[in-house]
């Protein structure tokens, strides 16, 4: 929910008006605090589909349409995106557990309850205005970053996203209930604002079947850890 | 684990809330801080004695700056600051629910005055009214959408606006 806020600003309106006037109201912090409870203790759960058929495997960058970046390791907070100056890219981070927020440069593997968070960098060149973030792990299944996925009944929208040759962050970490082992964090670019079922109808074939989408694809796979 | 987060909800979301003047970025850090403390068994024992509330508030607070930082850079690409100070954002909040309050008619005004100027229970308001309580909730729930809509239309309602404060 707090995600979708962060995008919403009609929700985000909503919730100031109604947090403010439970504020208000008697009893309103026992309120806040068993309506912020359920969300800590019986969290909703964040929609990890699994797709058709994905085999990852079989992918190979040479038949995309799409390009597929080949895994070169992390590049730094702010890097240029890998010396393709004209395309967009995704920079990845784990976020650490120590109480104080530190996002810090992310290695070639993560722990399984670490958050992620991202940055990206889009230039004006490139012509895109449209993000979709989503992992894939070795049994196919999917992981949405961005935007959020929360309740099966939805079918979110990539977010809109800015031009510029700066990185701009993707201002939340995330944490998805993943297993050990490998999976591919991609940075789906678009000029369309697709859906994500319409993605991972997509996906069915690989990832060489967003090519039917248009857009720019930037991959990066790491090992998750126990 | 329930306790704790009963015990240390409002120092937490104080807290937070001394940074973030939007509820909903401040709920947000709550949210995420129970969340860590919930999931996190480094953070778990990271901490080393003294009161859990203040510790779980430092926290916050930390969880909170940097939130804004992010934000900053996301939206302005600049290195982000400190947050200046600002006005309690609760009260700029009542002071618009007052002007909106005014705008009603007498018994939708009067039940802004006792719910949320006089601080009155639900029970108790609607017994002062004469009506009953699930009548009162169902007003309340019209009353809610129409601050809604009058904020969100009204140019004045920057006021409550998002900014942030130390």
């Amino acid at each position: 929910m707090f995600q979708h806020l962060r995008q919403c600003p009609r929700c985000r309106d909503r919730y100031r008006t109604y947090s403010s006037l439970e504020e208000l109201a008697p009893g309103g912090g026992e309120q806040a605090r068993e309506r912020l409870g359920r969300g800590v203790f019986r969290p909703a759960r964040r929609r990890a589909v699994w797709g058709v058929g994905l085999g990852l495997a079989t992918v190979c960058a040479a038949l995309l349409l799409v390009v597929v970046r080949p895994s070169d390791g992390f590049r730094a907070r702010g890097g240029s995106g890998g010396g393709a100056g004209e395309h967009p890219s995704l920079s990845i981070f784990r976020v650490a557990a120590d109480g104080v927020t530190r996002v810090q440069r992310a290695g070639s593997s993560m722990r399984a309850s670490e958050p992620l968070a991202f940055s990206f960098t889009n230039p004006a060149a490139a012509g895109y205005d449209h993000l979709m973030v989503f992992a894939v792990d070795g049994h196919g299944r999917v992981f949405w970053f961005w935007p959020a996925w929360e309740n099966p009944a939805d079918d979110p929208t990539a977010i809109v996203v800015s031009p510029g040759a700066q990185p701009m962050e993707l201002g939340e970490s995330i944490r998805h209930p993943l297993s050990p082992g490998r999976i591919t964090i991609y940075g789906f670019f678009s000029s369309q604002s697709h859906h994500v079922r319409q993605v991972e109808a997509a996906l069915g074939g690989g990832p060489a079947g967003l090519a039917a989408l248009g857009g720019y694809l930037w991959s990066e796979s790491l090992d998750v850890t126990p | 684990m329930e306790q704790i987060y009963r015990e240390t909800f409002q120092e937490v979301r104080g807290a937070a809330g001394s940074v973030l003047r939007e509820p909903a970025d401040r709920d947000a850090v709550v949210h995420e801080v129970f969340l860590e403390l919930l999931s996190s068994r480094d953070l778990r024992e990271s901490h080393r004695g003294g009161k859990l509330g203040a510790w779980l508030g430092a926290i916050a607070r930390h969880r909170a700056l940097d939130f804004v930082r992010r934000e900053g850079r996301l939206t302005e690409l600049s290195t982000s600051e400190e947050p200046a100070p600002g006005p309690d954002p609760l009260e700029d909040f009542r002071r618009e629910l007052v002007r909106f309050a005014t705008r009603l008619e007498p018994q939708r005004r009067r039940l802004v005055e006792l719910r949320y100027i006089a601080g009155m229970t639900q029970v108790e308001a609607a017994a002062a009214m004469g009506m009953s309580r699930s009548t009162l909730e169902d007003w309340e729930r019209q009353l809610k959408e129409s601050l809604h809509d009058f904020l969100a239309a009204d140019g004045d309602g920057k006021a409550v606006k998002p900014a942030v404060l130390t």
